[in-house]
């Protein structure tokens, strides 16, 4: 039986696999600001390092805003301009019009063509696209024209704090005794401060507790995990 | 004939084939086994990286998990261009679904043998997970350090790499005595003789597939030691 089995769950409470909101926990006051920024028309880029969650904002925002919404990873699609083409409502694709106020979601936006931020910038100014969120690893390496990026409001989603480790666990596995606060602290800290490498080594250690039936873990418990 | 010298001992397949399929036993991975059973069912991203034996252990993964629509396995080794991870899950449709352009959920993606992973099918990978259709990825390779991955799966991977471990000669040896179902045509201290020139498995499979031929070439019933230097010093000599 596994560890999560014994504590009712069906499936891995603690996989790396984003849930609807779990994967949103500490950034709430962000997303605020997010959603205040979309909704009076701008252009946001959230920079993030690996597993910081910024797919997960983008797919919340997609879920939240019932509006003319277009996802696009650079990652996954051919042509941002096809999309947005394809996106259009029947109507404007009966007469031919142009996409108006659209919302846009890019997500790898490391990746992007240079050539697609010209006619991105026009599209915004034209107000064709009222709101663009990019999501990527470094704003810098992005290859915006001067004024696009000047135009760009810059959220790094990297310094996450430490509290976060415990809302996380908390949401994950209520009730759960096996780690303390302090501990859960300790474990995000020696993660990187990582939420994916945290989850990971999360279900590391309750497996662990569970193979040494241990109901708690002490601090030294933790230490070995890390050193093995 | 000789190449067919099983029919003779009573097999209707050839025992020593040097390809793992379906049914073969594995012998020294049960402790790998349930962990990946286990990480399989949790829904993890995993790399497994070893010389020998990964496609062996991928069999025995698809023995536990096969079923429509539930494992995709693709060997990347013999293909020349690289997947379109998209189109594998696909073929996994059940026939009921394909026409709706859904594909299965909690779908097992095992890639053997990869080399490289370009950054739009590491993406898909990582999308299809996110969404659960992929419930688990195993990728297999020789050294996971010199394999192509974009960041973002490495990342995924994390700390989820298992090294498969190097035989010991007494197991390598178990293997052949079970394949043969531990008949008396290829005695054990030829098979050792073999082992000590060989440096895997796989290699000891395949010379003792050639020694079985060449004690068939020969008319007799027994391989013999004098037959096994025999075969290594003619090799050795080509």
């Amino acid at each position: 039986m596994s560890w999560y089995s014994e504590l009712g769950f069906k499936h891995n409470p603690l996989s790396i696999r984003p849930t609807e909101n779990n994967n949103l926990i500490g950034y709430e006051k962000i997303m605020q600001r997010i959603i205040y920024q979309v909704k009076i028309g701008n252009v946001i880029f959230l920079e993030g390092s690996y597993g910081t969650g910024k797919s997960s904002i983008l797919r919340y925002i997609r879920n939240k805003l019932n509006k003319d919404i277009l996802y696009f990873n650079y990652a996954r699609q051919k042509s941002l301009k096809t999309s947005i083409m394809k996106r259009r409502s029947a109507l404007q694709k009966l007469l031919f019009l142009k996409p108006k106020k659209m919302l846009l979601l890019i997500d790898e936006a490391n990746l992007a063509d240079s050539k697609d931020f010209d006619f991105l910038y026009e599209y915004y100014i034209m107000d064709r696209v009222k709101s663009i969120i990019f999501a990527g690893t470094d704003f810098k390496k992005v290859p915006f024209n001067k004024a696009f990026k000047a135009d760009t409001k810059l959220y790094k989603l990297n310094e996450i704090r430490a509290n976060l480790a415990i809302e996380i666990l908390n949401h994950r596995l209520p009730g759960q005794q096996l780690i303390s606060q302090v501990m859960a602290k300790r474990i995000f800290q020696l993660s990187s401060n990582n939420p994916r490498s945290y989850l990971e080594n999360l279900e590391d250690l309750f497996r662990y507790a569970h193979h040494l039936g241990r109901k708690k873990l002490t601090k030294k418990d933790v230490e070995d995990f890390f050193k093995k | 004939m000789s190449k067919e010298w099983y029919k003779k001992k009573g097999f209707k397949k050839n025992p020593l084939h040097a390809e793992p399929i379906f049914g073969d036993k594995l012998f020294g991975y049960d402790a790998l086994l349930d962990e990946l059973f286990y990480r399989i069912e949790a829904g993890n991203i995993l790399f497994l990286e070893g010389k020998t034996s990964k496609t062996a252990v991928l069999m025995k993964l698809i023995e536990k998990y096969r079923g429509e629509g539930k494992v995709a396995y693709l060997n990347c080794k013999s293909l020349e261009e690289e997947p379109d991870i998209q189109l594998l899950l696909a073929k996994g449709k059940k026939i009921k679904t394909r026409e709706l352009e859904r594909f299965p959920r909690k779908m097992i993606i095992l890639l053997d043998n990869v080399t490289s992973l370009s950054e739009k099918n590491a993406e898909k990978i990582k999308f299809f997970f996110d969404q659960g259709i992929i419930l688990s990825a195993i990728l297999t390779a020789n050294d996971y350090s010199n394999v192509s991955i974009p960041g973002s799966l490495r990342h995924r991977i994390g700390n989820r790499v298992y090294k498969l471990r190097e035989l010991t000669q007494d197991e390598m040896i178990d293997i052949i005595q079970e394949r043969i179902d531990f008949k008396d045509f290829l005695p054990e201290d030829c098979i050792r003789l073999i082992a000590k020139k060989t440096k895997d498995i796989k290699s000891l499979i395949i010379e003792c597939d050639s020694a079985m031929f060449l004690m068939a070439n020969e008319g007799k019933d027994v391989v013999d030691e004098n037959m096994i230097e025999r075969m290594f010093h003619e090799k050795g000599a080509r």
